[in-house]
């Protein structure tokens, strides 16, 4: 029943970002996963009070879902990690709210902000990463894109343009 | 759910083994490529994870064989009505980061103004040139307003409570696990 949720939020969050291009995008996505987990709800009582649930439990091997369920649950919360180290390495609001709470006043303006964390460098960090990942090649003093950083650059872009989304930067 | 509560087990004792190794300085940290050092801790946790894999089987079947408070709770309404919510977090959270790649990433940009510029190809300057700076932090500030992170005093910048609470994390985490300022 959630995973039929997430498909319908999933399905509502694509239409309205096509359609409606919402201002307030991580909002937006809020209350639909909340209607979404409303319905949820929803389903998944009216199945527990009626024969469907009795037929699915009949037909479930119980072991060997609990087992799988466990081994998604487990590389969920890796991946969860994982991507935690990454968002403090890497992200850009993490890195400003870090400068501000270590700053002497506790607060900082644009320029000061701009001064502590230079985006050139930030650049160039990207830069070298994605050429140690194959996805960019330098030549001379050109950087381009390789096979593979042309087809994320064609798949990002399109998913962008259909989603109205990439506004951020 | 005694899947669940054999991952739950196992991840936990999986981070804090991370965590200890990184405390205790067994991370590299000093690597030629930005990315190396993400790689490393990677590469750890991936480690860690699988030598724990047979402690996963054990608990499991443990579990299996021992029956009793486990298949009652497996029974129960409410627990399966909670485990559906939790799953439904997992896609979310799942389909964030995915999303986040899409809306977000600098990286993808680069690739971006790159595949789109006339001779498919871009120096440094002319790349710095095609993505203004100012935007981009004027942006990440105006959606940390909207989320609620930071508050604008005239022309400073401070943080509320909730972005304090991220910054002391964040902080604390780049020191134990050598992430060095980052951003």
């Amino acid at each position: 029943m959630s995973t039929a949720a997430f498909f319908l939020f999933t399905a509502v969050h694509i239409y309205i970002f096509h359609v409606h291009r919402p201002k307030r995008r991580f909002r937006t996505m809020l209350v639909i996963s909340f209607f979404a987990l409303l319905s949820y709800t929803l389903g998944f009582f009216i199945c527990a009070n009626s024969g469907f649930s009795i037929w699915i439990n009949a037909i479930t091997p119980f072991m060997a879902v609990d087992f799988i369920n466990g081994l998604f649950v487990y590389g969920f919360f890796l991946y969860f990690y994982a991507h935690l180290v990454i968002v403090f390495d890497r992200c850009v609001t993490v890195r400003m709210m870090v400068d501000i709470e270590e700053s002497r006043d506790k607060r900082l303006s644009l320029d000061q902000i701009k001064s502590g964390y230079d985006l050139e460098d930030k650049f160039r960090y990207e830069v070298e990463d994605m050429v140690f990942l194959k996805r960019l090649v330098k030549e001379k003093n050109y950087i381009k894109n390789a096979p593979m950083g042309r087809t994320h650059a064609k798949v990002i872009e399109a998913v962008r343009k259909y989603m109205n989304i990439g506004g951020h930067q | 759910m005694k899947g669940i509560i054999a991952a739950l087990f196992c991840s936990s004792v999986c981070v804090a083994a991370h965590f200890i190794f990184a405390y205790l300085g067994l991370v590299k940290t000093e690597h030629g490529h930005p990315i190396r050092k993400l790689i490393y801790h990677w590469k750890l946790l991936f480690a860690v994870s699988i030598a724990l894999l047979p402690v996963f089987l054990g608990l499991f079947y443990f579990m299996e064989k021992k029956g009793g408070f486990f298949n009652i709770l497996e029974s129960s309404l409410m627990c399966q009505y909670l485990y559906g919510l939790f799953f439904f977090a997992m896609l979310f959270f799942l389909y964030l980061s995915v999303y986040y790649v899409f809306d977000r990433s600098v990286s993808s940009r680069i690739m971006i103004e790159i595949e789109n510029s006339p001779g498919k190809k871009l120096t440094f300057e002319q790349l710095k040139a095609a993505y203004d700076a100012d935007t981009k932090y004027l942006n990440e500030l105006k959606g940390m307003m909207e989320g609620g992170f930071v508050s604008k005093y005239g022309s400073y910048y401070r943080n509320t409570i909730k972005g304090a609470m991220v910054g002391k994390l964040a902080s604390f985490y780049k020191r134990i696990f050598r992430l060095g300022k980052g951003g």
